[in-house]
C-alpha cells in the first residue's frame, strides 16, 4: 500500500475517479475507526465518512507531500484524520440538538449489560458506545485527547473553547465513563453471585 | 480505576480493533453523496473557479509582467544605443566646425578702427590693411579670440626662454612652437611689434596663449586688465569643462547569467538587469561601484547536492531537483582602468555583493518503477536568504562625449551557502551597462 500511496495520490489528483475508489476502498477502515466516535449509528458513521471523503479529493490539491516517500503514508494518514475529525464534529453540532439531548439510544439499551468478555477486553464498539452516552463536549475531548492523541491546545482550537474547559470536560468525561464501566463491572459480578 | 488506566483500556481495544472494509455500494453511495454537495456547492464551486482563474490571470499577468520588465529592459538598452549612435553623428558633424573655436570673441575688447590700417600700439588684437582681409579678419574674430603677442607678453614669452608648448584644447592636441610662430611672422621689428602681412590664421589663439606657462606678465595696466580678463574667462571655461566631465556616472545594465553550483557551470542561462552607480575617486584610476542588479538564476542539481534544513535527502526514487530563483544584489567594488584614454578605457574590478533572496522554488524530478513524475514547491521565505558573495571582473569601456558603453565579464564566487538547499550559489556571466556621466 505505501508502496503504491504517490501513485494513487497522483491519480485522485488528477481526478480519475478509478484511483479515487482505491483510496476510498483502502482507507475506508481506518476512517471508520475515527468516525464511529462521533457517529451513533452506523448510518452516520457512513455519512461522516462520504462527506470526509468529499473534502478530501477536493482538498488534495492542497495536501503537502512529503519529501521523504516513506512519510507518505503517515502525512497522508494523520491529514485524513483531521478532515475526519473536523466533519464528525461539525456532522455532530448540525445535529446538535438531535445527539446531545436526544433520549437515550433505545439501541444501546437493548444491548445486554452483562458482557460476557473481561473488563479488560471490552470491544472498542462498545467503549464507543459507551463514549456516545456523554454529552458532545465531553466525548470530543475524551476522544480527541485520548483516542486521537491531540492535546488540550488542539483540542480548544478544534472545539472553540479554552484549554481551561478542555481540561475540565476530559475530568468529567473520564469520571463518568468509570462509573458506567464501574456499573458494567459490578454486573458482571452479581451475575455470578446470582 | 486511574486515569491512566482507563485510557489504556480504551487505547488497547482501538488497537485490537478491525475495521470494516467497504461494504458494497459504498463507492456508489459516496459518488451520489459527491454529485449531491458538487449541485449543492454549484455557485460556491464557480466563486472558487472564479478565484482560481484569477489567480491563473493574476500568475500569467504576472508572468507577463516579467517578461515586460525584460523586454523593456532590452528596449530601453536599444534606445540608449540609439541615442548614443545620434550623439555620435552630430558630434562628428559639429567638430569640423567648432574644431578651432575657443571661445567668442568679448566684442568690446577688440578694437576695430576703421580707415586706415593702424593698430594701437599696445592692443591684443590686429586688424587687416585691406578691406578683404579685414572682412575676413572680422569674421575670424567673431568665432575665435585671437591673442596677438603684443609686444610686453611676447618678450615675456622669449626672455622665459620657453620655447614650445604641447597644449589640449577642445580635443586637439596642439603644439606650438614659439620660434616658429615668431619667424612666421612678417617682419619682427625691433621694438617688438609684429607687422603683419600674411594671413591671421597663424596667430595664436588666445586659450593657447593663456594655457601656456611661465610668461610673467608686463605692459600697460589695460592690457594687464584684458589678459585678466581673458584669463578668468578662460578659468570659467575650465569650470565648465570640468563641470560637463564629471567624476560621477549613472546607468542602466543588462546581462545574461550562467549560475554554478559547488563549481559546475549550469547550461541554462537566467538574466539580469539593474541599475549601476560609479564615482572615480579623484583623478585617479580608480573608481568605486554600487548599484541594484535583479538577478534571476536557473540551476540544475543531484540530490545529493540538495540539502533541505540541512539534511541530506535519503530518496531513491528522486533523480534531479530543478531550481529557480530571483535575488537582488547590491555590489560595492572597487575598479582600477588599466588602460585609460580618452574614449576608451580597459579596466579590472573586484568587491563583494550583498544578495537577498526574494524568490525560490523547486521541482523535484522523480521515476519510480519507469514512471516518471514531477513535484513543485515554492520555498520562498524558508531558508537563508542573505549571504555575499566576492566579484572579479574585467571590462572595456568606450565613451562617446558623456555617454559610454560598457561590457563586463564578471565570476561571483560565494563566501556561504544560501537558500532552503543550503546551497553553495554563484554565476557568472557578462554585464553591459550605458552610463551617462554627471
Amino acid at each position: 500500500m505505501e508502496n503504491n500511496l504517490a501513485i494513487i495520490l497522483s491519480g485522485c489528483k488528477q481526478g480519475i475517479p478509478a484511483w479515487q475508489k482505491v483510496l476510498y476502498e483502502q482507507y475506508y477502515g481506518f476512517a471508520y475507526t475515527i468516525c464511529i466516535r462521533y457517529a451513533p449509528t452506523k448510518e452516520d458513521t457512513t455519512e461522516i465518512i462520504n462527506d470526509g471523503f468529499v473534502n478530501v479529493f477536493k482538498g488534495l490539491s492542497n495536501f503537502n507531500f512529503p519529501e521523504n516517500e516513506n512519510e507518505l503514508s503517515p502525512a497522508f494518514m494523520g491529514w485524513l484524520k483531521r478532515i475526519m475529525i473536523h466533519i464528525g464534529i461539525n456532522h455532530e453540532k448540525s445535529h446538535a440538538r438531535q445527539i446531545a439531548w436526544r433520549k437515550p439510544d433505545l439501541e444501546t439499551e437493548k444491548i445486554p449489560s452483562v458482557h460476557l468478555n473481561p473488563l479488560e477486553s471490552l470491544a472498542y464498539e462498545e467503549l464507543v458506545k459507551l463514549i456516545h452516552k456523554l454529552s458532545p463536549a465531553y466525548r470530543h475531548v475524551f476522544s480527541l485527547f485520548v483516542l486521537d492523541g491531540c492535546s488540550h491546545e488542539e483540542i480548544a482550537r478544534i472545539t472553540k473553547t479554552s484549554i481551561g474547559t478542555s481540561k475540565s470536560n476530559l475530568l468529567k468525561a473520564r469520571r463518568q465513563l468509570r462509573k458506567m464501566i464501574e456499573v458494567i463491572h459490578a454486573e458482571e459480578i452479581s451475575k455470578y453471585d446470582r | 480505576m486511574t486515569d491512566e488506566q482507563l485510557d489504556k483500556l480504551f487505547l488497547d481495544a482501538a488497537k485490537r480493533y478491525t475495521p470494516p472494509s467497504a461494504p458494497e455500494g459504498a463507492w456508489e453511495r459516496f459518488l451520489e453523496k459527491q454529485k449531491e454537495a458538487q449541485l449543492q456547492m454549484g455557485s460556491e464551486d464557480l466563486e472558487v473557479a472564479e478565484q482560481a482563474n484569477k489567480r491563473k490571470n493574476i500568475y500569467w499577468i504576472t508572468a507577463v509582467r516579467r517578461g515586460q520588465l525584460r523586454i523593456a529592459g532590452i528596449l530601453i538598452f536599444c534606445l540608449g544605443c540609439l541615442g548614443l549612435w545620434y550623439v555620435l553623428k552630430e558630434n562628428r558633424s559639429d567638430l569640423k566646425q567648432t574644431k578651432k573655436i575657443v571661445i567668442k570673441s568679448p566684442p568690446d575688447l577688440f578694437e576695430r578702427p576703421s580707415g586706415n590700417a593702424h593698430w594701437p600700439k599696445d592692443s591684443m588684437g590686429a586688424i587687416s590693411r585691406n578691406k578683404e582681409d579685414k572682412n575676413k579678419g572680422k569674421a575670424y574674430f567673431d568665432q575665435h579670440i585671437i591673442l596677438y603677442a603684443s609686444r610686453p607678453i611676447q618678450g615675456s614669452i622669449m626672455a622665459s626662454g620657453l620655447k614650445d608648448m604641447e597644449i589640449e584644447k577642445a580635443g586637439l592636441s596642439i603644439k606650438v612652437h614659439f620660434e616658429d610662430l615668431w619667424k612666421k611672422q612678417v617682419g619682427l621689428r625691433p621694438d617688438g611689434l609684429n607687422v603683419r602681412k600674411d594671413s591671421i590664421y597663424n596667430r595664436l589663439s588666445k586659450a593657447e596663449f593663456l594655457a601656456a606657462k611661465g610668461p610673467t606678465l608686463e605692459g600697460k595696466s589695460k592690457d594687464l586688465k584684458r589678459f585678466q580678463n581673458y584669463r578668468n574667462m578662460a578659468n570659467i571655461e575650465k569650470k565648465v569643462e570640468k563641470k560637463q566631465h564629471g567624476k560621477w556616472q549613472l546607468g542602466f545594465l543588462v546581462g545574461p547569467n550562467l549560475t554554478t553550483i559547488n563549481g559546475s557551470v549550469g547550461k541554462t542561462a537566467g538574466f539580469n538587469t539593474g541599475l549601476v552607480v560609479q564615482r572615480r575617486i579623484k583623478d585617479s584610476k580608480f573608481s568605486l561601484g554600487s548599484g541594484f542588479v535583479l538577478e534571476s538564476m536557473v540551476y540544475k542539481m543531484s540530490p545529493d547536492e540538495f540539502h533541505p534544513g540541512g539534511k541530506n535527502l535519503d530518496i531513491p526514487s528522486l533523480t534531479s531537483v530543478s531550481g529557480k530563483c530571483q535575488m537582488l544584489d547590491i555590489p560595492l567594488n572597487v575598479r582600477y582602468d588599466v588602460v585609460r584614454s580618452k574614449k576608451n578605457n580597459a579596466f579590472v574590478s573586484t568587491g563583494i555583493s550583498g544578495l537577498l533572496m526574494t524568490k525560490e522554488t523547486y521541482s523535484y524530478n522523480y521515476n519510480k518503477q519507469g514512471q516518471a513524475y514531477q513535484r513543485r514547491v515554492d520555498v520562498s521565505g524558508r531558508g537563508k536568504s542573505l549571504y555575499t558573495v566576492t566579484n572579479l571582473s574585467i571590462g572595456y569601456e568606450r565613451k562617446f562625449n558623456r555617454t559610454s558603453i560598457q561590457v563586463e565579464p564578471y565570476i561571483k564566487l560565494p563566501m556561504s551557502t544560501i537558500g532552503y538547499g543550503n546551497l553553495n550559489l554563484g554565476s557568472l556571466g557578462t554585464q553591459i551597462s550605458i552610463k551617462h556621466n554627471f
